[in-house]
């Protein structure tokens, strides 16, 4: 089915279950697993289709338009299958919170955002689903315990957003188009207009991904969220940035027009400067998770640090490590999704989710037990678990171009995160 | 096809006639309203004479896609403001009158000592209006500045006479090049200081806080609403078409507008007062809006004051119900009260979002079209602009985040910790901030519909050349 | 040269209007501007030998501008309108006041 259909009738669903749930909470509940997963299996429809063109409509004088192409498919389907797997918990969450209509419809709404975001063909319409998205989530989130965080997010996440819409601009203005292919082939060939539109473009990415110093609204957001979107933020929202960093670095070959610029063992300096970011935030966040109390504020924290893994394997633009950082992507998605759904059951029976007030629990819900077990040696990147094989791939990335420095934190990282994590998983369950 | 002078003479008949007979005062009221609402799609492009006199002896009205324009949004928002603040009309009726045809008056004329004239009627109008509310001392304040203002616009325009010798639009405007440069700069000076304060520019906007802070349901949406707009379009009709200022002076005017942004929205975020936070972002919105008008971006002007114009009847509408209901305005203690108006909280935040520019709203238009129109001309000031942005955005989503979910730092949100307060009397604010919000999706999903008669008015300010030949073509 | 008086009015209008305390002394510190304005005014149309611009059964066409008495007719009747709400406005600050001194007269923010 046409892709611009699938976006229509995404849109459309939202204020369905906004009705819906009006009329009744579970319903409406219910109804939001159907829609996320009808959304998840249209689109696997696309996996090998490339350079189609859906048109949406036509925005005064500029067109909002789709394309498919190959990475565009892997995340959608990543974040449509978070969605779809988190939605079976919302009919059960429905009676805790203050609004559920109002967070059903901006749960559909988030999701057709992401969507939109990925298939974008020009900047321009990245750029409007990118906002919905944050916006959308934005309501969702003082639903939870906190009236700052959303504020916070807001600000880290317009600045962030804000300096792409300059940049969109700003290219707009040297290029008269917002279409990425066009912009990519004009800006090969003057690759000094790059460095600017580089650097304010993937600040979108490093805020919404949560790389230091863009980190704080993270643990706060994440942390206070109702704990049915937490993993949707985590898993899901999150990976918005990755792929934005993604089109700045890879899909507008970022290797290629800094090729004459100054190197840094192997890699230009412009992406060698993104990669230390991510070093830095892993370390900052492996470091700041260890000493949370509350789960929830912990798991988001090594958010931070995961997503750094992400920037590094995506930054890197060799092909083993970007290999890793893509399938960290999953990796993370699926893992982080799982850590805080197990914490939402838990918090579901017990109210709570502070890990000084939970103990023992190990005997009453074995399974979750099991997940989040699964879920954090997945992380810490121990065999046989994925997580292993995207953190291996994202090291031989690493020391096969010579970065030892790097290299070395994240592994240094690594015992860390397995310390505290087992630390964390026989203490309290 | 009405003749347009009556849009400003029926009002002023009515206004002499309410005194006569004060019983049917509320009548001659809304029915003059409606009369102006509606027949203002019906007048005609072209330039009237009026009294005999042709241009440049006599004085004239202009009517081109531009007033046509302003003139439809203005009669709509008089009239809308008029449902708004039904309870409040006390004795204004012949005060509001006066000034619906100070308000026609001003956006069509085509001489300078005219505009000069229907300033004054709104201004005094605007502060025996603003007396209602019992703030003497603001209003007075407001009265010394507004008096200031318009002497040194009189005295701005009497300086372009002393050279060009006339004081019609038209033929100053074919005038122009032949006054020497340094005369100019005086009087564009002076012109725009008057006008600026009644459009809220730095420095001239001191009396704003004291009047929109302290409104009540009549004279806050009808302020920031009616004479914003109005204002806004008079600046852009003399700046934006008749008197064009050379590059030095321009940059010199947009620092003062840009900082009026800035400066506005940096005060919205400290203030804790929902009046306060909504005077300010008016103040913004203002400087953001001239900014456009002496970039040459007209398009993008006109959309964000059509923006600006409804969103605030809204918020302004709402906020004033709520203090006039409860006595209290400040944000900590409405903390969850639009969980009990749902959709008075849904056309407000909508409004709000509209106004910050966010997609999938028509906002996020008038955004796209700001940020073209100012990267055309230079870095920084696109880079100003997206600054102020994220601020406003900042501070209303405080806003929001507040008034839709109470509860206690590190609680979950819950009904429980909501706000006692409530807003009688709701309804036709429900139902306009409704029908305004449905409006914005709309246009913010695909925008046509609304701007192709923007489109038309943004084209007819760029082009001198017709206004010139619609006006003299008659001599 | 007389311009320069007119000017120099506005200015002692100017200087009033931020020197004063007094509700009052403003008010004519206003009245002081807008005379000094139109004064000018009707200056810019002076021409050296002319006479009033009052038709006289002579074919005399040396007439000073009238335009600008025009104007000043205007702008006289509307400072007057503007005295008198500023007057009414007096008034009522002192009877909420007690006072006509800006010094002692409280802030009226947001209450």
């Amino acid at each position: 089915m046409a892709l611009n259909n699938i976006i229509i009738q995404g849109l459309l669903s939202s204020l369905i279950v906004f009705f819906l749930t009006k009329f009744n909470k579970k319903v409406g509940g219910f109804f939001t697993i159907i829609f996320s997963g009808y959304l998840f299996f249209s689109l696997l429809s696309y996996q090998n289709s490339a350079g189609e063109i859906f048109d949406l409509v036509k925005f005064g004088e500029f067109d909002i338009s789709f394309i498919t192409s190959n990475y565009a498919w892997f995340f959608s389907m990543i974040l449509s299958l978070t969605y779809f797997l988190v939605s079976f918990f919302n009919p059960y969450w429905m009676k805790k919170l203050i609004n559920p209509a109002a967070y059903n419809l901006l749960f559909m709404l988030s999701m057709v955002g992401t969507l939109g975001v990925f298939y974008a063909k020009d900047f321009l319409t990245m750029f409007i689903f990118f906002e919905i998205v944050v916006w959308a989530s934005l309501f969702i989130i003082p639903m939870g315990k906190s009236r700052k965080s959303p504020i916070i997010y807001y600000t880290i996440s317009s600045i962030g957003s804000f300096s792409m819409l300059y940049a969109i601009f700003y290219l707009y203005n040297s290029f008269n188009t917002f279409d990425i292919e066009t912009i990519s082939s004009a800006v090969i060939s003057n690759p000094n207009e790059y460095i600017f539109v580089f650097f304010l473009m993937i600040m979108a990415g490093l805020t919404k991904l949560g790389i230091f110093p863009f980190h704080t609204w993270l643990p706060a957001a994440h942390g206070s969220a109702p704990h049915t979107f937490s993993p949707v933020l985590s898993g899901g929202l999150v990976k918005v940035g990755g792929f934005i960093a993604l089109i700045v670095t890879a899909v507008i070959p970022s290797f290629n027009i800094f090729s004459d610029h100054l190197q840094i063992m192997g890699v230009p300096f412009e992406n060698y400067l993104i990669m230390v970011l991510g070093g830095i935030s892993i370390v900052v966040g492996t470091l700041m998770a260890i000493k949370q109390d509350d789960a929830k504020k912990l798991i988001a924290y090594s958010t931070v640090s995961n997503s750094g893994y992400i920037l590094i394997g995506i930054a890197m633009v060799d092909q083993v490590g970007f290999a890793g950082g893509l399938m960290h992507i999953f990796n993370h998605a699926m893992a982080s999704g799982a850590m805080f759904l197990s914490f939402a059951g838990i918090a579901y029976r017990t109210g709570t989710t502070k890990m000084s007030e939970l103990g023992g629990l190990i005997k009453r819900m074995p399974l979750s037990f099991a997940a989040y077990l699964i879920a954090i040696i997945s992380l810490a990147g121990i065999p046989p678990m994925s997580g292993f094989a995207s953190k291996w791939l994202i090291f031989q990335g690493l020391s096969s171009n010579g970065m030892m420095f790097l290299a070395f934190a994240a592994f240094l990282v690594v015992l860390v995160v397995l310390c505290m994590f087992s630390g964390l998983c026989l203490l309290h369950f | 096809m009405i003749n347009p002078i009556l849009l400003v003479a029926i009002p002023l008949l009515a206004a002499f006639l309410s005194i006569m007979v004060k019983k049917l005062s509320g009548v001659f009221l809304f029915g003059v309203s409606l009369f102006t609402a509606i027949g203002s799609f019906f007048i005609e492009n072209g330039s009237y004479v009026i009294g005999g006199w042709k241009p440049p002896f006599g004085i004239n009205l202009v009517v081109d896609d531009y007033s046509f324009l302003i003139l439809i949004i203005v009669n709509i928002l008089f009239f809308l403001t008029l449902l708004n603040g039904m309870w409040d009309l006390k004795k204004n009726e012949t005060v509001l009158l006066v000034t619906l045809a100070g308000v026609n008056g001003i956006v069509m004329t085509g001489d300078f000592f005219n505009l000069f004239v229907f300033m004054e009627i709104i201004a005094i109008s605007a502060y025996i209006l603003a007396s209602s509310t019992e703030k003497y001392y603001s209003v007075f304040k407001y009265l010394i500045l507004g008096t200031v203002g318009s002497s040194l616009y009189l005295f701005g325009i009497i300086i372009l006479y002393g050279t060009a010798g006339t004081l019609n639009m038209a033929d100053l405007a074919s005038k122009l090049p032949e006054i020497s440069n340094s005369v100019k700069v005086l009087a564009f000076t002076f012109i725009f200081s008057g006008l600026a304060v009644e459009a809220k520019i730095l420095p001239f906007n001191s009396w704003v806080r004291g009047i929109f802070g302290n409104s009540n349901t009549l004279t806050g949406p009808m302020f920031s609403t009616v004479y914003a707009t109005v204002s806004a379009a008079v600046v852009g009709r003399v700046f934006g078409q008749i008197l064009t200022i050379d590059t030095n002076l321009i940059y010199a005017f947009i620092t003062l507008t840009l900082m009026t942004f800035i400066f506005a929205e940096s005060a919205a975020m400290a203030s804790k007062n929902l009046r306060s936070i909504l005077t300010f972002s008016s103040i913004g919105q203002a400087g953001l809006i001239i900014t456009m008008f002496l970039l040459g971006g007209f398009y993008a002007a006109l959309i964000q004051l059509v923006n600006n114009a409804f969103a605030k009847m809204v918020m302004f509408s709402i906020a004033t119900k709520t203090y006039s209901s409860n006595e209290d305005d400040d944000i900590d203690n409405l903390a969850g009260i639009f969980r009990k108006h749902y959709m008075m909280g849904l056309g407000f935040t909508i409004s709000a979002l509209s106004l910050i520019g966010l997609p999938l709203f028509f906002g996020f238009y008038g955004k796209i079209n700001i940020l073209q129109t100012a990267f055309a001309t230079n870095m920084w000031i696109p880079a100003f602009i997206l600054i102020g942005s994220i601020i406003e955005g900042i501070y209303y989503i405080r806003l929001l985040v507040k008034l839709w979910n109470p509860g206690k730092e590190g609680d979950e949100s819950s009904e429980e910790a909501g706000t006692s307060y409530t807003i009688l009397n709701g309804f036709t604010v429900s139902i306009i901030a409704l029908v305004v919000g449905a409006v914005f999706v709309v246009a913010g999903i695909t925008p046509e519909f609304l701007v192709e008669n923007i489109e038309k008015a943004a084209n007819s300010l760029g082009d001198i050349n017709t206004y010139l030949s619609s006006v003299m073509g008659g001599i | 040269m007389s311009q320069y008086l007119y000017i120099i009015l506005m200015l002692v209008g100017i200087y009033g209007l931020l020197s004063q305390k007094n509700i009052i002394k403003m008010i004519i510190s206003l009245n002081i501007l807008e005379l000094g304005l139109n004064l000018f005014i009707i200056s810019t149309g002076y021409i050296s030998g002319s006479n009033a611009p009052i038709i006289i059964f002579e074919n005399d066409t040396n007439f000073v501008d009238p335009l600008p008495q025009a104007i000043v007719l205007t702008a006289i009747v509307i400072g007057f309108g503007v005295t008198a709400v500023a007057l009414m406005l007096a008034r009522n600050i002192y009877k909420k006041n007690g006072t006509l001194e800006i010094d002692e007269i409280r802030g009226e923010d947001n209450d």
